[in-house]
């Protein structure tokens, strides 16, 4: 316990002796301070510029389709294309079976030709009979027959001239109708055949066939054209649209002004019902340069635009139960100062009253 | 004891005491301090290209198809010699059938061609006494009126036989159209390939068994022309887009460039499939196409403004950046619409070459 004391004595004397050394210096002054890193305050300058408020869209750029059918009912005959396959304008794609057609066209044509010789015979035939009746009926009279056998022979003539003619009107309508299938068929034949429009590339194409059934306008092929290009976004309603100052797209370097594609309303609700997702298409209205289907299109609707405004940062205003102000830089230190303003895109808003070009306000950090 | 803790206090109040001198001259030392300002990670606005990838699966995909049906009636199968998934060459005999005609029919026909043909004869000889009698009738009426009935007798015999001859010699000539059918339905139908390519559909068929007209007897996919299909649910494989395909085995990956020739962004909504369709821009052996994967930039933006990721941070729902200019920070909205893995897309509030304090 006493050596514990001691040791305490010591520790405190050289304490002593350590701050009696120290104690013969003239103690420093504080160093002095520099300005603290950072806090060099953000004074915005007011300026005039445009301000535009933007909203963006994925987008693609896309080939105009078009889509290929029959116009009439039929058997595939023929399929020279397939999904992926570059197509030359006047290809003939599809083809409907037409060997059944052409055979019973062949055939209504021989039946044609048999009746018009047949009853060319048969008429004849009657032609001569009705002669030998008259001359039956001179040889008769010439003879001496009663008037009523003359009568009776005459009125015989008569209604085999009135058969014959009644045969000849059956005839032609008979023959009338074999020519209105034989005009039916070759009307037809005419249309069974879908040819490429353009230069293109078959994107869609039904599983098809050959002998199998297709009907008349069901869409078996879609061809994309490379040569007409438009873009296609994300769905921004007609309204919004036609209400934009400006529509543009970014692609690949470039910048290209867009308008709207009417939309159809019969598709647009037939997808909504469907719960699918709609798409806005857009036309470009120059000249598209080197772009091409597949690039990827980023699509700008100016919302709103003013040109030359006094803006300020969108930061540099404050707002309280007063009003809106900003603090603005006079004579070194910041001043409150109230303000009215107008548009804004978020990152700017232009200043109507308050503040003048030139002046420097405080952006808050 | 309270005089042991009382000179404990009094030590350390001498011990403290002591130190005091040491703090204030040696703890703060202004030579030190920088007048440098702050020494901030920073990165620059560029210009340059903004670029997204995507990435997938493929399969092979073989658009050109082609399907046997049987086209005669009453058919049975006589023999069959491919089996299911087999490899086909154009023109190769896939099985043979033949038809139950009935040749008691084709034997009634026949018959049927002779009777016509000798009343045909029948009638030539007829009709030749009859005009011979009429003319000999003719020659010796001395009675004009007489004379004119046999003219019109002779005439109306002649027009007759004329008719008659015709009608006959018509179906003389279906009897044989009809006779030479049913003799081609009695030969056997061997069946071809029509194409080189692998089976995808096949009907079980048994020697003897009967074949409905129309029924499909096998399904065949033309292998030298396929496509490459990738699934896009996300709708990011677009028609036209380039495209680079790996396949090979892991040691030997090799790469192919194609392109998109069909995808749902040129379909209409009622007949998208959820799949793209790639080309190969030059034809592979579709045999080393194993282990496919597919890669495209299906986003790329050039001479666009670009802002470091790390210099963007969000600030009440807006994207916030720190700019230094000189030894001032000033903190401005942005508008950047979207963003990789490096970069932020700048469209409004920055410009080249503006330095950007990294977070």
């Amino acid at each position: 316990m006493k050596g514990k004391k001691t040791g305490i004595a010591l520790l405190a004397a050289l304490c002593m002796l350590l701050s009696a050394c120290g104690g013969g210096e003239k103690a420093p002054e504080a160093p002095e301070l520099m300005e603290p890193v950072g806090v060099e305050l953000d004074f915005a300058l007011v300026k005039r510029m445009d301000i535009e408020s933007i909203v963006t869209f994925e987008a693609c750029v896309i080939p105009e389709t078009e889509d290929l059918y029959f116009t009439v009912d039929g058997v595939i005959g023929e399929v020279n294309t397939r999904l992926g396959a570059a197509v030359k304008k006047g290809d003939v794609l599809l083809k409907l079976d037409e060997e059944a057609s052409e055979e019973k066209l062949a055939d209504l044509r021989e039946q044609l030709a048999y009746y018009e010789t047949l009853y060319t015979y048969e008429n004849d035939l009657a032609r001569v009979d009705i002669d030998i009746l008259k001359l039956e009926l001179e040889k008769a009279v010439r003879g001496g027959i009663t008037e009523a056998d003359r009568l009776s022979s005459q009125g015989n003539i008569d209604m085999q001239e009135l058969l014959l003619k009644q045969k000849k009107e059956e005839q032609d309508a008979v023959l009338s109708g074999i020519r209105g299938d034989i005009a039916e068929l070759e009307k037809d034949l005419g249309k069974n055949v879908i040819t490429a429009p353009f230069d293109g590339t078959v994107v869609r194409m039904n599983t098809l066939y050959e002998g199998n059934w297709v009907g008349a306008y069901d869409e078996v092929i879609r061809i994309a054209n490379e040569d007409v290009l438009m873009v296609e976004s994300e769905y921004v309603s007609p309204t919004r649209l036609s209400a934009a100052p400006r529509v543009y797209a970014l692609i690949r370097g470039g910048t290209y002004d867009l308008e709207p594609v009417e939309m159809d309303m019969t598709e647009y609700f037939s997808i909504v019902f469907a719960g699918g997702t709609v798409m806005t298409d857009l036309r470009f209205t120059g000249d598209t340069g080197d772009i091409r289907a597949g690039d990827y299109a980023l699509m700008c609707l100016v919302t709103s635009e003013k040109e030359d405004v006094l803006a300020i940062p969108f930061n540099a205003l404050y707002v309280d139960d007063t009003g809106k102000y900003v603090y603005k830089l006079s004579n070194g230190v910041r001043v409150r100062q109230n303000v009215r303003t107008g548009a804004s895109n978020g990152l700017y808003i232009q200043v109507t009253e308050g503040l003048e070009e030139g002046d420097r306000v405080y952006v808050k950090e | 004891m309270l005089r042991s803790n009382l000179m404990r206090l009094v030590a350390c109040i001498l011990i403290l005491a002591g130190m005091l001198p040491l703090m204030g001259s040696t703890i703060i030392d202004p030579a030190k301090i920088s007048d440098s300002g702050a020494e901030y990670k920073t990165g620059e606005v560029v210009t340059g290209s903004f670029t997204k990838t995507v990435a997938g699966g493929g399969v092979m995909y073989y658009p050109k198809k082609y399907q046997i049906k049987c086209e005669t009636y009453n058919a049975r199968v006589k023999s069959i010699s491919v089996g299911r998934s087999d490899k086909l060459e154009e023109g190769q005999e896939i099985g043979v059938l033949y038809t139950e005609s009935s040749r008691a029919d084709l034997a009634l026909l026949r018959q049927r061609l002779e009777n016509a043909q000798e009343s045909l004869e029948e009638m030539d000889r007829v009709l030749d006494d009859k005009i011979l009698a009429l003319q000999s009738s003719a020659a010796s009426a001395s009675d004009p009126l007489d004379s004119e009935m046999l003219r019109l007798r002779i005439s109306r015999a002649a027009i007759e036989y004329e008719k008659n001859r015709f009608v006959l010699e018509k179906e003389i000539s279906d009897l044989k159209e009809r006779i030479s059918e049913e003799e081609e339905k009695l030969k056997d139908t061997p069946v071809y390939s029509p194409v080189t390519g692998k089976i995808e559909a096949y009907s079980y068929l048994n020697e003897g068994d009967s074949v409905a007209y129309g029924t499909v007897i096998l399904r065949v996919y033309e292998t030298a022309v396929y496509l490459i299909r990738v699934e896009d649910d996300n709708n990011r494989w677009h028609y036209g887009m380039d495209v680079t395909v790996a396949y090979g085995p892991r040691n030997n990956r090799k790469e192919a460039a194609g392109r998109v020739v069909s995808a749902d962004n040129v379909l209409p909504y009622n007949k998208k499939t959820g799949y793209s369709y790639i080309a190969l821009d030059e034809f592979i052996d579709p045999e080393d196409l194993s282990s496919i994967n597919l890669s495209a930039t299906y986003l790329s933006l050039d001479n666009v403004l670009l802002a470091p990721k790390k210099a963007v941070s969000l600030q009440k729902g807006k994207n916030l950046v720190s700019i230094l200019e000189g030894s001032s920070v000033a903190q401005r909205y942005v508008y950047t619409p979207m963003y990789n893995s490096d970069w932020y897309l700048v469209l409004q509030g920055l410009t080249d070459g503006q330095v950007l304090i990294l977070d």
